[in-house]
């Protein structure tokens, strides 16, 4: 036989989970063609038509003499592994290519990868940030 | 092509305004004012490689929300969506 107590308690604790099914935050889908994105880009997404231009320095001087290693990080010089500097700033345009599967003039297949991967980890205020950051923008 | 999807690793600032929240994404500096239910779906991805059913399972989980064809359909089209913007990647 169940004690009142017990039935109490039991009751008290379906209320509890009753509670917390309520609070469960509704979701609102919305519809398969409506976007639910508005996008700021940045005044320098204006200057469209110098993107391809622009150049990127592989590296840039904040780690100038370093050598890239294959997963973009810049390591010390004649690390087993890593690339070189390039010789020379590599233009928007040839990035944009890199990035859709193409190797970056004048580098093996794994250094374009390596370059790459330098260039997708650049930040605000590094040498050829700007530049790449263009390259970013959609549409 | 892959169903799986992951949220793209390079770092976000989120910040939630009323009912939207905002992501600056940092390797582009763009600023994404995005609404229900695209922070559900970021959050419900961590930083697993996920289908669209994957993403539905997990919101049902967490979320009220009717789960059918139309809910996976949404989902497709929420996560193709951030995928355009770099928010997500395909893997």
């Amino acid at each position: 036989m169940t004690s009142k107590s017990d039935q109490d308690q039991r009751e008290a604790k379906d209320c509890t989970n009753a509670a917390i099914v309520t609070r469960r935050r509704a979701l609102m889908m919305g519809a398969v063609t409506a976007s639910a994105v508005v996008s700021i880009k940045p005044a320098l997404a204006q200057t469209a038509g110098s993107v391809l231009n622009c150049e990127i320095p592989v590296p840039g001087n904040h780690a100038a003499g370093g050598y890239i290693g294959a997963d973009g990080k810049i390591v010390p010089p004649d690390t087993p592994g890593a690339f070189p500097p390039a010789g020379r700033n590599f233009t928007g345009e040839e990035v944009k290519r890199a990035m859709n599967g193409r190797s970056l003039p004048g580098t093996s297949y794994d250094q374009s990868k390596a370059y790459v991967n330098y260039i997708r980890r650049l930040q605000s205020g590094q040498s050829g940030f700007t530049c790449y950051a263009s390259l970013q923008m959609p549409r | 092509m892959s169903n799986l999807y992951r949220a793209a690793p390079d770092g976000l600032i989120q910040h939630p305004l009323d009912s939207m929240t905002l992501l600056f994404q940092r390797s582009s500096g763009i600023t994404h004012m995005v609404a229900d239910p695209v922070p559900a779906i970021m959050e419900v991805m961590e930083t697993d490689c996920v289908t669209a059913n994957d993403v539905v399972q997990r919101l049902a989980l967490s979320y009220d929300m009717e789960v059918g064809m139309e809910t996976i359909d949404i989902v497709l089209a929420r996560l193709e969506e951030l995928c355009a913007l770099g928010l997500v990647e395909r893997v």
